[in-house]
């Protein structure tokens, strides 16, 4: 009986082994959740939005010309502990689409760490403001992307989907979600149009 | 320390399943991305249907005589054993070698690329270690617990995808080319391994029957295929932005808000891994002639673990010791070529 324990044991003991040599403590980490890209003085910026318990929102925003980019920039000047994992909502703007949007995606199809489920949308230029002010609107707009997601079946509003569309051989266009907030928020479609 | 009561053989072939599916767990292997989904299909029927045939000398040695090979080789030739005893053992440290290397591997790409590899591996090894000494009845019992977790574990990341289905019909087609065969079928008949596992240790068990053998490899190529079809029909282009389909499809399984069921994925995997190397140790000190040896599973432990940090230091080392096609060959001489002679020169070398 006791051989089984200390066999079981280290069975779950190789388990926890792997499962936790990467863990963080939450207080040191910094997460993100959302990120936004916009454009300031005719430069893009890349906003990360960080978990944290206060009432406003906790940002830091990056310039740079790609996701990538920015990823590296924010990790070596602003944000040491910067964790993507848990990244739930990509926001583009607009008008940034055709230059940085296709190679956002393909560049987070390749870190393991991005999930493939989170939302990625593109947005009016209101919206990218009004998030450094409302912490709550990140999870209005993912309970909009939802109820669109339910209603039309043919629209990519995950980052698996949208690199599908980008890359895969058959699709010339395709559809995905506008956030339009000009006076409340608003989901509309997008077609984009992709030369292979 | 393994016990002289024989256990149901049944339970190595419950074994034998869990090792073999370690092998797309661990694979970084992509499927050709012209080649539809239709035409992996039968290559992995190729190669499951050669990695049944690869059983079949063994088979008929434990059918014939309930001896396993090793022991049935100690009879015929007690002369030549150790020669015999001294490829079989190269070829479980080439395989241990193998998977302790997949393993780490996805472990510093996939979970955490500032751990220590050397730490991974030696931890991993101690387990193993310990698991390899207290025999194959014991790891036996393990794999039921594993077993039933891997069940649930893959229960959850199926269904947890069947949402994100998109059926695509040129899938369907048969199309693909001769080098894309050749590649998709040696990669699959990298589970061929288990047929050496099975000649050796299958001497410690009793009950057995050759429709065993063609269900537990039965039921992993469905258990591949089901990998692949969620592959084609899931991920789509996807697959191919990153290596471990399987760790993506673990990534893309939700209920609702539920999401990311990557951790079971790594679970199975470590445990998975664990049976591998804790197995192949066992077959070592079985290819030396004894059940269970400390000295000799520490000796063969060392061993592999020097070879690991060769390995990691010399990548030339690493691209030999994890090349399939060298397993393959070596798996097809160690499965079929040795056993096979053996039973046609039995009457031979009994004279």
């Amino acid at each position: 009986m006791n051989k089984k324990f200390i066999l079981i044991l280290l069975c779950i003991s190789s388990i926890l082994i792997t499962g936790c040599s990467s863990s963080k403590q939450i207080d040191k980490a910094s997460i993100a959740e959302t990120i936004t890209v916009g454009e300031k003085d005719g430069k893009t910026c890349y906003t990360f939005f960080l978990l944290s318990s206060s009432d406003s929102p906790v940002f830091t925003s990056v310039f740079a010309e790609s996701f990538e980019e920015a990823c590296e920039k924010a990790k070596s000047e602003y944000i040491p502990n910067l964790s993507l994992s848990k990244l739930e909502l990509f926001i583009t703007e607009e008008r940034l689409a055709d230059k940085t949007f296709k190679t956002d995606i393909k560049y987070m199809s390749e870190k393991p760490y991005f999930s493939p489920l989170m939302y990625v949308t593109l947005c009016d230029a209101n919206l990218t403001e009004k998030l450094v002010n409302d912490k709550m609107l990140p999870k209005q707009v993912e309970e909009h992307l939802v109820l669109i997601k339910n209603k039309s079946k043919g629209l990519s509003v995950n980052s698996l989907s949208i690199f599908n569309n980008f890359f895969s051989d058959i699709n010339q266009e395709f559809s995905v979600s506008y956030i339009n907030s000009n006076n409340e928020l608003k989901v509309e479609t997008k077609v984009i149009k992709d030369e292979k | 320390m393994q016990t002289k009561i024989k256990f149901p053989s049944k339970r190595l072939l419950l074994l034998i399943f869990l090792a073999g599916i370690s092998v797309i767990l661990l694979e970084c292997f992509n499927l050709p991305k012209n080649a539809s989904f239709l035409f992996n299909l039968f290559s992995l029927v190729c190669a499951f249907s050669l990695t049944a045939l690869f059983f079949i000398p063994s088979a008929i040695i434990k059918s014939r005589t309930d001896l396993d090979f090793m022991s049935y080789a100690h009879i015929k030739t007690p002369n030549a054993i150790i020669f015999v005893s001294a490829f079989y053992c190269l070829y479980f440290v080439y395989t241990a070698e193998y998977f302790l290397i997949k393993y780490c591997d996805m472990f510093y790409k996939k979970l955490n690329s500032e751990a220590d590899i050397f730490a991974v591996a030696l931890v991993l090894l101690a387990v193993c270690v310990y698991a390899g000494y207290k025999g194959t009845n014991a790891i036996g019992r393990c794999s039921i617990f594993i077993f039933s977790f891997s069940f649930v574990a893959f229960l959850l990341i199926f269904s947890g995808n069947i949402s994100n289905l998109e059926i695509n019909t040129t899938e369907f087609l048969f199309r693909g080319q001769k080098s894309d065969f050749i590649n998709n079928t040696s990669f699959f008949l990298t589970t061929s391994f288990t047929a050496v596992i099975f000649a050796v240790l299958s001497g410690f068990t009793k009950n057995f029957r050759p429709r065993q053998i063609a269900f537990s490899v039965g039921i992993t190529a469905v258990l591949f295929a089901l990998i692949m079809f969620f592959t084609s029909f899931v991920l789509g282009e996807y697959a191919f932005a990153q290596d471990y389909s399987c760790f993506l499809l673990s990534k893309t399984a939700h209920f609702g808000n539920v999401e990311g069921f990557d951790s079971l994925y790594l679970s199975i995997s470590a445990l998975t891994v664990f049976l591998v190397i804790s197995l192949i140790l066992n077959c070592i000190c079985k290819s030396t002639g004894k059940s269970s040896s400390f000295p000799i599973v520490l000796a063969f432990a060392v061993i592999i673990f020097v070879l690991f940090i060769c390995a990691y230091n010399f990548n030339e080392v690493k691209v030999l010791l994890t090349n399939h096609y060298i397993l393959n060959i070596l798996t097809f001489i160690s499965a079929v070529v040795i056993p096979t002679f053996y039973l046609f020169s039995g009457r031979k070398l009994n004279e």
